[in-house]
């Protein structure tokens, strides 16, 4: 096969990765700061290892081994990872990423949890589904209100008359 | 008489399948595996795990695994329809349909692009399920003499294997399957009852349910990933052209004699690659796709790069019959091969159904129910598809907005319905999280499910070795089968670095192939 015909292909194959999602989009600098969250995090568990109850048995490895090599396999990783993003060249991409909407959607993950069963299913899940909407841009107010009210209440029908799974009835005393 | 025998168990699996109840939840299976699967960005792991919560009160776990097959095929066959019409596959298997399928939508030839996906799948998937009704039980047999040394060596085959090839980088892709080991080691000790990693709290003491894991890592990982970048990414039409000739003629003549080959080509390459721990789909459907465009430059007729109908038949041939392959280690040996299977094998744990050998003596009405469904999947996938694309099509104009909200809506669910508290919602928030990160940072996800599931396994077939051996290490090397797959895990490391030392051997410059093989750094 000559050079050419590779890149051809090449191109081709190229393309379609940038179609999907395989880009890393990452800068230099998250790089490193993620290596050094990882180092901090296995070197934590490293030393958590000689916290675990390691009675003396018929188990001659015992229940220290494997994290033992766990996290020492993890941190030797992560310093790898490190020297990796540190040799990588300075040019951090240009980023039009936005941070808003991933830590709203975080944040009403996170009241989702706290109100789900005290508000009920009903009215917690289409309050996420609406204000998740909106987050991710919908901007068709009626639509969005429609289409939280319906699906919340199929799914809850469906579960709970038909799965038998149990949600929350809540303030509405289901 | 094996082959005979075989024969029986398939009738009495089919004659299960074709219950009416079971029937339909395979109608139902497929219906909404393509509903999930076709939607943008949704490949079949994260469509299963959304919908892993709808079988939880199943008292009857067969009804369950016909419906996860349907659910299955549902989705891969959505995630190409999707591929085909708007470019946006939802896993790595579809890329290489997308190359040439969108391509041909754009010039008009949406249908028949479809159609030899859809054909190709039903000949690909009832070949591959023929192979995998024959070799299932002997390997199985085979299997049964399986000791814990074995089967430690091989559940360290399938990570290491998997994680070295899928990933674009070693390290980072290691790095997954430690995190994923350590996820595993959180909650009690099963050998010893000493509590690991539970830092004081009683929630953790069980350990982290895998189905949070999962739901974590795809669906609301994704969500938040999806969500940092919907500004710059701007909503793509579906293009489907007018249907002027409906239900027959999706193919022409030379539609057909262009696409069998490569289908049976696909089903050769998908079967075996699935078989072995190589990441499921993603490896043969690239071979596939280079080997048809060689192929057509031999005959002189390139369309490759332009909408060739051989570069769709070929991969999507592939892609289906790499499932039935995995299906092998899956059932025979309880090893999932690509992180699908991966979760396929969390559902079996929920019905308390341990793949391996024992399997085929103890489920045999599962587990050939579960094979006769597959025939079955494949069928209904055929019929339910091209005749009903048009309704199919409508899904894709679902808006993002709603689409994402959807996926939160289902994610929260699955999780909450684990134990009906919220923390179950934080917890997979968190992981959530971490898996933004990862797909930010180019992390493969796979490995981390592989880590989590096999992980405990694999420390129990290592600790018993220890035990069963005195304490004496060398136990993994004196055994001839396990020393010879440790051997091959070695080996495997190097594979990302096989087109590098194959160029250096010739003394040529090495070219690079970063989705077949991973990308080093």
């Amino acid at each position: 096969m000559s050079t050419s015909e590779e890149a051809v292909s090449g191109e081709a194959v190229e393309e379609a990765v940038k179609a999907s999602d395989v880009e890393v989009e990452a800068s230099r600098l998250v790089r490193i700061i993620a290596a050094l969250v990882l180092i901090v995090l296995s070197a934590t568990f490293l030393v958590g290892v000689f916290d675990i109850r390691s009675p003396k048995g018929f188990d001659p490895a015992g229940p220290r081994f494997f994290p033992l090599l766990v996290t020492s396999a993890w941190l030797v990783l992560s310093i790898a990872y490190l020297l990796e993003g540190l040799r990588s060249p300075k040019t951090a991409r240009a980023t039009d990423r936005s941070w808003f909407e991933p830590v709203a959607v975080s944040a009403l993950l996170v009241l989702y949890a706290l109100l789900v069963v005290p508000l009920g299913y009903l009215i917690a899940t289409a309050l996420l589904f609406f204000a998740a909407a909106r987050v991710l841009g919908s901007r068709q107010l009626v639509r969005d209100i429609v289409v939280a009210v319906v699906l919340t209440v199929v799914v809850y029908i469906a579960f709970t008359q038909f799965l038998d799974i149990s949600l929350p009835g809540g303030v509405l005393g289901l | 008489m094996i082959g005979l025998s075989v024969f029986g168990d398939l009738l009495h699996g089919f004659g299960t399948v074709l219950d009416p109840m079971n029937l339909l939840w395979a109608i139902l299976g497929v219906t909404l595996g393509m509903l999930v699967g076709i939607l943008p960005g949704i490949g079949p792991a994260l469509t299963i795990a959304l919908l892993l919560p709808i079988t939880f009160n199943f008292s009857d776990p067969i009804g369950a695994f016909i419906m996860f097959a349907g659910i299955y095929y549902g989705a891969m066959y959505g995630g190409s329809t999707t591929s085909i019409l708007i470019n946006t596959p939802g896993e790595s298997a579809s890329v290489a349909t997308a190359i040439e399928g969108h391509k041909m939508a754009q010039k008009g030839r949406a249908r028949a692009a479809l159609a030899t996906a859809a054909i190709g799948s039903f000949v690909a998937g009832t070949i591959s399920t023929v192979l995998l009704t024959f070799v299932a039980k002997p390997i199985g047999s085979l299997a049964s003499h399986f000791q814990a040394t074995d089967y430690f060596a091989i559940t360290l085959l399938a990570m290491v294997a998997v994680t070295a090839i899928v990933g674009h980088s070693l390290v980072r892709g290691l790095l997954s399957l430690v995190v994923g080991l350590f996820i595993g080691l959180i909650g009690l000790d099963s050998l010893s009852g000493a509590p690991r990693y539970t830092f004081g709290t009683l929630r953790l003491l069980d350990g982290i349910d895998v189905v949070i894991v999962i739901v974590g890592l795809f669906a609301i990982g994704e969500t938040l990933h999806v969500a940092s970048k919907l500004r710059s990414t701007p909503e793509r039409p579906a293009v489907l052209e007018k249907g002027r000739r409906l239900r027959t003629g999706y193919l022409t003549k030379s539609d057909w004699g262009r696409s069998w080959k490569p289908w049976l080509r696909g089903t050769a390459l998908g079967f075996p690659f699935g078989a072995i721990p190589s990441g499921g789909a993603e490896v043969p459907t690239f071979l596939s796709y280079s080997i048809e465009r060689r192929q057509a430059r031999k005959k002189g007729r390139d369309e490759f790069g332009d909408g060739a109908i051989e570069g769709v038949a070929g991969p999507e041939a592939a892609n289906n019959a790499s499932f039935s392959g995995v299906l092998v280690p899956l059932l025979t040996l309880g090893l999932p091969t690509s992180a699908t299977a991966a979760v396929m094998l969390a559902a079996f744990q929920i019905f308390n159904v341990q793949p391996g050998p024992q399997l085929f003596e103890d489920q045999s009405t599962l587990v050939w129910t579960l094979i006769a469904s597959l025939y079955i999947g494949n069928l209904i996938l055929l019929i339910m598809n091209l005749p009903l694309i048009q309704i199919w099509v409508q899904v894709l104009k679902v808006p993002r907005p709603l689409l994402y909200a959807g996926i939160l809506v289902f994610a929260c669910l699955g999780v909450y319905s684990l134990s009906g508290s919220g923390y179950e919602v934080l917890m997979a928030l968190v992981i959530g999280v971490v898996g933004f990160f990862m797909r930010k940072l180019d992390f493969p996800i796979a490995p981390v499910i592989l880590g989590v599931i096999l992980g405990p396994t694999m420390e129990e077939q290592f600790r018993r070795s220890l035990v069963i051996s005195n304490g004496d290490a060398s136990v993994f090397v004196t055994r001839p089968l396990s020393a010879v797959i440790i051997v091959l895990t070695v080996l495997a490391l190097f594979v990302p670095y096989l087109p590098r030392i194959v160029a250096r051997i010739r003394g040529t410059q090495p070219t690079r192939d970063r989705l077949t093989f991973g990308e080093d750094d």
